[in-house]
Order: C-alpha cells, then structure tokens, then sequence
C-alpha cells in the first residue's frame, strides 16, 4: 500500500517536471495554503484589528514598511487582512474543487461506461445544469439557505461538476473499447472492477486538471459572493476587503486597498489554472510541445 | 528548359537530431517533359517536390541551393513574386486528394479562388473554364456545388487535378497522386493524367514509390534513396538498361500493373538514419554487391551513358550485377551490414 | 430544449417554495393591505395544495404573470422587460466584442508559435481570466473614470436626462459613453476564453494538409490564416459560448452592480437583498431564457460552421 502510494506521488511529481508553469502554480498554491494555515503566525496584525499611533487611527495609510499593504478606512493592516482573508479563499477554494470533482469524475465515469439509458438521462441533467445561470443560482441558494461557507461549496458543488462530468465521460468512451479493458472483460471481470481499476487511474489526470479548474472558479464565485455583501460574516475574505473599498468609494485614495486583495486572488486562481493545464498535457499529449 | 534545381539540400529539425532529408540534388525539367522521382518512402522526393513551391514545413533546419524557374531562383525571392508563380506556373496534386480540401468550402469555391488569386476573370468565365475541365477529368459538373466531405475518394483526387490545371500551369507537380486511391481507380487517373499530357502540353514532376506508375507516365526517371539521386535517365534507358542495384531490386519489387506474372523479390533492410547518414554509398548497408570501397567514400554522380547518370561505383561490373540480380538467392542471401 | 425550460421554472418554483420561513413570502408581504393579501392569494393559490399551486404557477407563467414586485409596486413582467433589453444590449455588445478580439488574437498567436507575442498574450489573458470581473471592472473606473476623468462613472445615462424616443435611448452619445467602460470590461475579461480555444484549434488545424495547398496556390499569409485556418477553427470557439453564457449571467450580475447599469443582473441582486421574491423568480427564469437562446442560436449556427454536420 506505501508503495502504491510512493509510487503515485512521485508520478504526480513528474507530471510538473516538465512544465515549468505548472510548477510554479504548484509552488504559488503550496505558499497559499502554508498562509491559510499559518496566518496567525504570518500576520503582523489581527484582521480586523483597528491600529492606533500616537492616540490616532491609522486610517488609509499607503504602503510603507509597517503597512506592507497600507491601511483601511478604519485603520486595518491590509497585510494581514489579505493573509487572513487566504483561507476563506482555499477552505471555499479546496472544498469545493473536491466536492466538484468528486460528483463530475462518478457521473462521467458511470455515464460513459454504461452509456444507454442511463447516459442519455445524466447527459440530459448536465444540460440542465448548464442552463441555470451559475452566480445568481448560488446568490439565491445562499439567501435563501443562509450564508456561510459550506453553503457556498455546497452551490459550487451542485452546478459545477458539469464540465468535468462531460469531459470524463468522452474520455471514458474512448477508452472503454480500448485493447486492455476488452481483455480484462473477457477474463470475467466485473464492470466495478474495471471501472474502479482500468479506466479511473486512465482518467486521474483529466480528473486532477478539472479539480485545479474548479478550485480557480470556486475562488472567483467566493470573492464575487462576499463582494455583493453575501458572504460569510465572521471569515475574513478578499472579496470582502474589496466590498469595503468599493461600498465608501475610497478606490481614488486607496488605490492599494484595490490592489492587494485582487492581485492575491488573480495569483492563487492563476496557480489553478497552470496547475490544471499541467495536468491537461498529461491527457492530451499534443499540448506538450511547449 | 523550364526548371532546373542545382545542388539542393534540405535539413530537418527533429528532436533527435537533424535530419538531412535531400543532400545535393540535381535536376532539370524541360518544356512538354514528365520527370519522375521514384523510391522508398521517407527518401526525400516530397520534399523535392514540395522545395519547388517553397512550401516548408516549420522545423526547417537548412536549405541551400537554387531551384530556377524561368531564370529567377525560387528560394530567393520575395514572398510577392512567390505568390504569382505559385499555382499560376506551378501547380500541384496533393497525394490524399481528400484531406486537401478545406471542409467548410464548396469545390467551386475552392477552384474559383485557385483562378481568382491569379487572373482577373469574370464569375462566368471561370465556370466556363472549370467546367470544360471537368468535362475532361469525367466529373458531373453539379458536383461543384458540393462540399468535400460529399465526394468519392476519386472524385475528390480528379477535382483536385482540375483545381491544378484551372490556371493553366507550366509545370504540375504530383506528389503520389495515385497511392492513396485503389487499384482500379489508379488506372483510371493514370490514364487520365496522361491524355491531359498531351491535350494540355504542360510538364509534370511525378513523385511515387511506385515504379510501374512512373513507368506509365514519364519520359525521364529519377530513383532517389536516402535523400540522394541514384540513378537518372530516360525512362527508357531506366527500365531497358539500369546501372544502380537499387534500381534494379526496385523493378524486381513491384508487380506490374499489365499483369505479367513474376516472383516479387523484396530488398531486404531499411534505409539508413538520414540524421547521421553513412559514409560512402547509402544503400550499400542492403546492396547485394556491395565491395569495401563502395563505404570508404561518397560515390559521386557519373555518367555511365549519355545523358544517363548513376552513383555506383561498380558500373563496369553492370552485366554480371544484372545477372546475378535476376536471381532470388542474391537478394535473399545479402547480409545487412 | 423547451424540456429545459421546463425543468429551470420547475427548480425556481422548489427552490423558492422551501424557504426557511414563510411560503407565503413569496407573493405576499405582510406590509400589504387585507384586502390585497387576499387577493394575491387567490390569485396565486397560495392557500391551495403544493400540486395545484404549481399548475396555477405554470399557467400564470405561460400568461406572463410573475406577481406583483413587492419593492416597485408594479407587475413584475414590465419591470423585467425594461430591464431586459439594458442588459442584452450591454451583454452582447461586450461578449461580441470579447469574441471578435478574442478570435484575431488567438489566431494570431498560434499562426505566431513560439513568439514572445504568444507567450505574453496568453499570461495576459489569462491573468486578467484568473481576476474578478469587478475588479477589472473597478481599475477601469479608477484609470478612466476617476483619475484621466474622460468617462463616466457608471449609470446608464446621465441622471435627469428627457428621452424622447427608443432610439434615442439606445443610440445616443450619452449612452454611448456610458457604455464604454462596462462594455470594455466585459471584452477584456472575457476574450480569454475564445482566444485559448481559437489558439488551439488553429494549431491542430495549421498541421492539415488543406492549409499546405491554399499555400501553394499563391494566397497570402492573412487569408490563410483568417479565410481557411480561422474559419476551420470556429467551431468549438461557438460551441464554447453555450457553456460560457452560464457563468457569462453571473459576471453580468457583477458588472452591472459596479457600473450601476439597470439591467437584470443588477435588478436580481436588489431584489434578493429586499426580499423581492416576485423579482427575484422571474429575473432568474429570465436568465434561463437568455441561456436557452443563446444555445438554441448556437446550434442554428453549427451547421452553417461546419457543413459535415447534419441535422438529425
């Protein structure tokens, strides 16, 4: 079992070797997490701490060496509300990947092995999916079911695992008839079986890609979320940084209160996308040449 | 003379090296002749065939050398003077007749911008042209109006050969024109190109592996290998009087296509890696007759007869080697080295 | 398709059915007079059982009556309309826009293999995917708005403006103006899409044989690139826009929250933040509808894109 599991880490680690993006969205994405989890360690102060110098708030200070980042309105290091506001962004980020990949990975595989009825029902349910607007679905959902987190993923989760749901299953197709599973099946192996064995570690990669493609959106649908004022009130969150600059129209006078959340959140949801296409030239040899 | 090629190399980029795909040809073509470049796959005559129109592909390491038409070197000039000899003066017939086509244009779309390109023709003019061309090749001219993906195989090759003369070309360059295309349908065209020869007087370059073919339809004959020029002569001289062991394994490989029977005699090996080519005579790895001088040096162009050139060393030896190759054994019985 | 239509209004009408609270929230707000309640009720036969609700629900649907909007005081349908056609301007504008800049750069950028060019456009582009829209958005408004003070800083128009005629709504230079930053937005935030698809479609298409030969026959490098590679290459760039126009919805909401552009991305989220149910319902089902065209719209183009593509 140890050895399975060397084994598959050091494949996943090839999978970066040659591409020199890929590895630094994996490099980006690691610091990323180390900030979520060590942020109380990391931040000079607490998120919504208000700093006072001489008696006076701190209020809307550039950055300097003190204030990485600068200040707030209401004297708040905007440091260390980016560092904080990391782990809203990879715990929605993550969570929702999983679950998004999860679900898309178990449909594409059942509907493209079995196919008949069954593929033509679930093919019909990703349609479906795809006809519900994706952000004004979740901004409902979480009103209507309240707003924290895990409601959050859970609307990610519903409407996401489409793509990776009809991009697995086109794989699957084409591998279902492929040499090695006719041979398993004519020793009498069982259809779980080959599923589970022959053409899931054929789609982990595809799999993987998607997972890294959904953490990028689900970080985009959080930041949009917590911007419109809906999302979770006691987390910290750059969309939420970017919802108090906006909301007293400081973005003139404040241009790093502008900068600093974006610039975190277009760095992580970078890292997924390189990560994912890392993983995309595994499936599709042909993007390699680069 | 209409065409003529002095001296052209043509080098690949590969990711294992470079590959050196044509190493010093030379040619002529002259008015109203069919040249033929027959051999192997992989020996370089596409590429021949394709440095004409300077059509390269994008990991093109080396080209050196000049290809004259009517007296301008074709690698050299500007892109401007390119565009108006391309198709107008030399045209080509692609060798898959169906992947040459674009898919989301009609035939007549196609053919009309072959004619467009070059001349200032009214719309009704050129079909007058393209279908007195279709009337020719024997293709329904309401297949112009169709898309690509609704022709036969041998439609498609025959519309590709209207598409080629539509602009009245010098010279027509054909690259396997029948290989992709079954035996019966290869007749067909063959005998096509040929009446179109002498109704059309333009002249031909014909590429193939197939020595029959080339036998059918040229005047002269060019056998490459390995990225070089074998042997070179008239077609007559080539098929009556061969001086290259290749040559002549080649005619025992291939059944003729008027059918008299023989026993096929393969040659057997491969050809060389043309990323670091031997030394001395490159097919002399698989030559039956092969002597410790034909590797010690690169064997040069002779010329064996006139107007007949050969890259053997052993042309004094030409009577027993033809001999001896007739003979199953000899083939069989070559060592590869 | 008309199934899909189908099944959104049916998910809108669970969704907001399973309300934590009050069912009756969703047409009636306590503020309303007796009198009105009652007849809302009947109206909507919110004191009938769940099955018949829904049948009157679909009826009313099929009338074009989504209630009473709890926050305007008018039948939803007309505030719908009017909002309808501010965002479909705007969305179609800057999805065209994002599309026509995304296609040329894309092909340019595979016909470029390799160049600095391509490397650049594609960490751009991708840069600006990987950002919010809004904040894109918001840059726009400080660099242009704000400090350079050449365009305004949202709305549709300038406040208190007579308009006179429905051209004049849509075809004057004030809307214009208006009109630039969020259309711009949209182009730039969106252009990556199509650009990375048209870029690898052009790529594989580039190796076919049939490019060799409209080389040989003596075109230029524009029209190989533009009339055989970009036209061959258009297909999954158009089939892209059916599963882009979901998440293009939610960057409407977005953008036009920033811009303060009337439309129905706007619209639902004041309607959500006053409890608009009436609103809310139908502006979301609207969305569905504009999904459902764009896709119906698509699939009218597929065979006129690639002519080996037949209808079954």
């Amino acid at each position: 079992m140890a050895k399975k599991l060397k084994f598959f880490l050091q494949s996943q680690l090839e999978v970066f070797k040659g591409d020199s993006l890929g590895s630094i969205g994996a490099i980006i994405f690691a610091c990323f997490i180390m900030m979520a989890i060590f942020a109380p360690f990391i931040a000079p102060y607490g998120p919504e701490e208000m700093i006072y110098k001489e008696g006076r708030l701190l209020r809307l200070q550039p950055p300097s060496w003190h204030h990485l980042f600068g200040t707030t309105q209401m004297g708040q290091d905007i440091f260390s509300q980016v560092i904080y506001g990391s782990r809203a962004a990879v715990l929605v980020g993550v969570l929702s990947a999983i679950l998004v990949s999860i679900i898309g990975t178990a449909v594409g595989l059942v509907s493209g092995y079995y196919g008949g009825k069954t593929d033509a029902f679930l093919m019909r349910v990703v349609d479906l999916a795809y006809g519900i607007p994706f952000l004004p679905f979740i901004i409902i959902l979480v009103a209507l079911t309240g707003l924290t987190f895990w409601n959050v993923v859970i609307g990610i989760g519903l409407l996401l695992w489409r793509t990776p749901a009809r991009v697995i299953r086109a794989q699957v197709l084409s591998l279902k008839n492929r040499p090695f599973v006719e041979a398993s099946r004519v020793l009498g192996a069982s259809n779980f079986r080959i599923i589970l064995f022959q053409i899931a570690p054929n789609v982990l990669p595809l799999t993987f890609s998607y997972t890294a493609l959904a953490m990028g959106w689900a970080i985009l649908t959080e930041a949009n979320l917590s911007f419109l004022g809906y999302g979770d009130p006691i987390m910290m969150s750059w969309g939420k940084i970017l919802f108090r600059v906006y909301i007293i129209q400081a973005m003139t006078i404040a241009w790093w209160w502008v900068l600093a959340p974006g610039l975190a959140i277009i760095l992580l949801v970078l890292s997924g996308f390189f990560i994912g296409r890392a993983y995309e030239k595994v499936t599709n040899p042909r993007l390699r040449e680069y | 003379m209409l065409l003529e090629v002095k001296n052209l190399k043509v080098y690949y980029k590969t990711t294992k090296g470079t590959v050196q795909a044509v190493d010093d040809v030379s040619f002529s073509l002259e008015e109203g002749e069919n040249l033929g470049l027959v051999g192997e796959s992989g020996c370089g005559k596409t590429t021949v065939v394709k440095t004409i129109l300077r059509l390269f592909p994008t990991n093109i390491a080396h080209v050196s050398g000049t290809v004259e038409y009517s007296g301008q070197n074709i690698l050299q000039m500007t892109f401007d003077e390119l565009s108006r000899i391309r198709w107008k003066e030399i045209s080509m017939i692609p060798q898959s007749a169906m992947n040459a086509l674009d898919p989301v244009y009609t035939i007549e779309e196609q053919i009309l911008e072959a004619l467009q390109t070059h001349d200032e023709i009214s719309y009704s003019e050129a079909l007058q042209k393209i279908y007195g061309l279709f009337d020719l090749v024997g293709l329904e001219r309401s297949r112009l109006k169709d898309y690509p993906h609704q022709l036969s195989g041998g439609m498609l090759q025959r519309a590709c050969i209207v598409m080629a003369l539509v602009c009245s070309p010098k010279i027509i360059l054909a690259d396997e024109p029948t290989t992709a295309l079954d035996v019966v349908v290869q007749d067909n065209i063959l005998q096509r190109i040929n009446e179109l020869h002498k109704k059309i007087r333009a002249s031909m370059i014909l590429s193939s592996h197939d020595i029959s073919v080339i036998a059918e339809t040229c005047d002269r004959v060019a056998v490459m290998y390995a990225g070089q020029f074998m042997e070179y002569a008239s077609s007559r001289k080539i098929f009556g009087n061969p001086f290259h062991p290749y040559t002549v394994g080649l005619q025992q490989a291939f059944p003729n296509i008027k059918g008299t029977k023989k026993k096929l005699i393969a040659i057997k090996g491969y050809p060389p890696n043309l990323i670091n080519p031997p030394r001395g005579c490159r097919f002399a790895s698989r030559c039956p007759f092969r002597k410790e001088a034909c590797v010690a040096k690169d064997p040069p162009l002779v010329e064996v007869e006139p107007l007949h050139l050969s890259r053997c060393i052993r042309s004094d030896a030409i009577d027993e080697i033809r001999r001896r190759a007739s003979m199953e054994e000899t083939w069989e019985r070559t060592e590869l080295s | 398709m008309l199934i899909t239509l189908f099944l959104l209004v049916t998910i809108v009408f669970l969704m907001f059915r399973f309300l934590p609270g009050d069912p009756l929230a969703m047409y009636i707000n306590a503020d309303m007079p007796v009198e009105v309640q009652k007849a809302l009720m009947q109206r909507f036969g919110l004191d009938k059982p769940l099955h018949e609700q829904y049948l009157l629900y679909l009826k009313n649907l099929l009338v074009g009556d989504f209630g009473q909007s709890f926050h305007y005081g008018q039948a939803v349908i007309y505030l719908v309309a009017e909002r309808f056609w501010n965002t479909i301007i705007l969305m179609g504008i800057g999805i065209g826009l994002a599309y026509v800049m995304g296609c040329i750069l894309g092909a340019l950028a595979a016909w470029k293999r390799g160049s600095k060019f391509e490397v650049i456009s594609i960490i751009l582009t991708l840069s600006i995917r990987s950002a919010p829209l809004f904040w894109i958005g918001i840059i726009l408004i400080m660099i242009f708005g704000m400090w350079l003070n050449l365009l305004p800083l949202g709305g549709i128009r300038e406040a208190g403006i007579k308009i006179t005629s429905t051209f004049e709504k849509f075809f004057s230079l004030d809307f214009l103006l208006h009109m630039i930053l969020p259309a711009t937005t949209l182009a730039i935030y969106y252009m990556g899409t199509p650009f990375l698809i048209m870029r690898s479609a052009m790529l594989e298409v580039m190796n076919e044989e049939f490019i060799e030969i409209v080389k040989a026959k003596g075109l230029k490098t524009w029209q190989v690139i533009f009339k055989h590679a970009m036209r061959n290459s258009l297909l999954p760039v158009i089939t892209m826009l059916t599963v882009m126009i979901s998440f293009v919805m939610g960057g409407q909401v977005m953008l036009e929250t920033i811009f303060r552009w009337p439309g129905i991305g706007m619209e639902i989220v004041s309607a959500v933040n006053t409890r608009d149910y009436p609103m809310a319902q139908a502006l979301f089902i609207m969305m569905g509808v504009i999904i459902l065209i764009v896709n119906f719209v698509v699939d009218l183009l597929y065979h006129y894109l690639d002519p080996r593509v037949t209808y079954e």
